[in-house]
């Protein structure tokens, strides 16, 4: 059985995952003071939950889970208000000279996709462009594989008829 | 969208920048200070509970007029109720909070928002009742020692403060229904 109690390792892996806990609060939440906050909590809630750890899954599964489950838990205490507002504000926002890419634009146009997708469809689409597998989502959301599966292609579905409302 | 496409967009969002990431014992010292201040709140509540027993039990032992011992006994029991109803909410949650399953478990965080559902209709009708019987003892006090202009505008200022608190509570209870029907979803 893993045990992680130490400070030293607990910091390592947050600096591993920081790169998902980064995206995952983008996915979650598009407003920039919101977002950063959120991105803490969940570095936070993964500093707390390590030592709760005790391999009934892999690490990364477990640490998906936490990350996914806080970011539930930022919606129960973040209503969002006028997102529609906010997406527009986003995709209007003056580019800064190293982000005047089409690239950049195109990932800011995803970021605000996946916020507009239903929280069930969001869930399975984050962890789908982290590039888990169906197995792994399922044991991440606690819900079947068929249900996965189901999210997954209605997510891919909607996610594909707003990035072409937006071009 | 078929594989290849997906591919491509998640090698988009796999790319986009990070955020600076945070130092982790700064946000453990701000963690442990919001713990801080809702202990504090705790016992400011507490201090406020006490403070309206002592009035009570002075004003029962100097012989107070019986419309404004009633009125004190009132608003005494009214607090006394709405701390002890809020207060096995708020343990109930911070149960859940400190719960290890916290970070794993969707169905902790649909009890959360069901506690705060709770919490709201209790401020809701515990205000509605207050708001009430304020009426209904000042209309005793007109009735017996007439009509008092600078009492009346402190009143008004009072009971407007306690319609926006209502207004406040409605607007937080259906806000917190809304989330509990996205997470149910």
């Amino acid at each position: 059985m893993v045990n992680i109690t130490k400070d030293t390792e607990k910091e390592e892996l947050i600096a591993q995952f920081w790169p998902q806990i980064s995206r995952a609060a983008a996915g979650y939440e598009n407003r920039p003071a919101l977002s950063d906050e959120l991105a803490q909590e969940m570095a936070l809630s993964v500093w707390r939950s390590l030592e709760g750890f005790n391999d009934q899954c892999s690490l990364s599964t477990y640490i998906y889970r936490v990350i996914h489950n806080t970011a539930i838990d930022h919606i129960r205490r973040h209503s969002k208000i006028s997102e529609d507002e906010l997406d527009e504000a986003m995709l209007c926002e003056s580019p800064t000279p190293e982000k005047n890419t089409l690239q950049a634009q195109r990932q800011k146009q995803l970021i605000v996709a996946v916020n507009q997708l239903p929280l069930s469809l969001r869930q399975v689409m984050l962890l789908k462009l982290e590039d888990l597998n169906n197995i792994e989502m399922s044991e991440v959301l606690g819900i079947s594989e068929a249900n996965v599966g189901v999210r997954l292609h209605r997510a891919k579905e909607q996610l594909s008829k707003l990035l072409a409302g937006m071009n | 969208m078929d594989n290849n496409e997906f591919e491509q967009l998640s090698s988009l969002w796999q790319s986009t920048d990070e955020k600076p990431m945070p130092q982790m014992d700064k946000v453990l010292k701000r963690h442990n200070r919001q713990g801080a201040i809702l202990r504090i709140n705790l016992c400011i509540e507490m201090l406020a509970l006490i403070a309206v027993s002592y009035l009570l039990i002075t004003s029962a032992l100097n012989g107070l007029e019986f419309i404004k011992l009633t009125w004190i006994s009132f608003v005494t029991a009214w607090a006394v109720i709405i701390f002890i109803l809020a207060s096995r909410s708020r343990l109930d949650s911070l149960k859940q909070l400190k719960s290890q399953e916290i970070s794993t478990s969707i169905e902790i965080h649909k009890k959360l928002i069901k506690n705060e559902i709770y919490r709201w209709n209790l401020n809701i009708k515990a205000t509605w009742t207050f708001v009430l019987i304020f009426m209904v003892f000042n209309i005793i006090i007109i009735y017996q020692n007439g009509f008092e202009l600078n009492n009346l505008l402190i009143e008004a200022v009072l009971m407007s403060g306690l319609l926006i608190s209502i207004f406040f509570f409605v607007i937080k209870n259906k806000k917190a229904k809304e989330t509990l029907h996205t997470l149910e979803q």
